[in-house]
């Protein structure tokens, strides 16, 4: 939207081009200007020594980086919008903005995340630089888009 | 973007519709699937708000704006709001998260401008300043769009 310019009503729902009838409510994300439902996924727990910023390019050999890997597993069911990476070792985190999400649950797409092989290592070590272990992964979206 | 098939290259910049050129770092917003650059508020109210942010997404019963269309608006005169979400009720903890595209303030400018209104509250005391005069409401963009 360019502007607010309501004079009644208000501010959740009755803008909102999202899938929650929530109203009024914490925690809700009020969509007025992307033409779909949002989704925001919170990824993260990928090992002590994870470098998530040095998985944003590929490995020398040609390797896929992990971002990218995450990044095509999430699009498998959804739009990505945009993503961010943040920090490194065990507190790594991917976020992603997402349309259109078909997964079931935020537990369907973890088991998704839990379930990928690197290509070269054939284990559940899916960077091309460093450990991005995704054994543990934790995917929720429960937070909305609340900002850190 | 339906998919991530990316052959060669990074996962940021080739394929960002953002202005910063930063590569392959955390903290930086890697937009793939809007129009243009987009920008994440964080505003952390003043301490002093006691009030009730679920409740000020509507008018009062006098028709008075609540305290988030107030805060929308001071945004929207510069910039595109695309999404937004409320957190928290308890004093010191509530926080406004917002998604822009084309936005033309700065994270501190916006900040000043939030600090001169007071309380903004249509239902309750929501203090963008405190009562007693110090401003504390914090706007931030520098986390992008790290989920909390």
């Amino acid at each position: 939207m360019a502007t607010v310019t309501k004079v009644n009503g208000d501010t959740q729902v009755v803008v909102n081009v999202g899938d929650s009838l929530s109203k009024n409510a914490n925690a809700v994300i009020i969509n007025t200007g992307i033409a779909s439902p949002l989704k925001a996924y919170k990824i993260g727990t990928f090992g002590a020594t994870a470098n998530l910023a040095a998985e944003l390019s590929r490995g020398t050999n040609g390797t896929e980086g992990a971002v990218e890997v995450l990044l095509r597993t999430v699009a498998a069911n959804a739009t990505v919008l945009a993503y961010q990476v943040d920090a490194a070792g065990s507190s790594a985190q991917l976020s992603v903005l997402v349309e259109r999400s078909g997964w079931g649950s935020d537990a369907d797409l973890q088991a998704a995340v839990r379930a990928l092989l690197g290509s070269e290592t054939g284990t559940a070590n899916i960077g091309s630089k460093s450990a991005i272990t995704v054994t543990s992964a934790a995917v929720s979206s429960t937070g909305g888009i609340k900002l850190a | 973007m339906a998919i991530v098939t990316k052959s060669n290259g990074d996962s940021q910049v080739t394929v960002n519709v953002g202005d910063s050129l930063t590569k392959n770092a955390n903290a930086t917003i890697i937009n793939t699937g809007i129009a243009s650059p987009i920008i994440a508020y964080k505003i952390a109210l003043a301490a002093a708000t006691t009030g009730n942010l679920a409740a000020e997404l509507s008018p009062s019963t006098a028709g008075t704006p609540g305290a988030v269309e107030t805060i929308l608006g001071k945004l929207s005169s510069n910039a595109t709001i695309l999404a937004y979400q409320i957190d928290a009720g308890t004093a010191g903890a509530q926080q406004i998260s917002i998604i822009a595209e084309r936005s033309a303030m700065s994270a501190s400018d916006y900040q000043t401008i939030l600090r001169t209104l007071g309380n903004v509250g249509s239902r309750s005391n929501v203090y963008l300043s405190e009562s007693g005069g110090a401003a504390t409401t914090t706007v931030t963009s520098s986390g992008g769009i790290k989920w909390a």
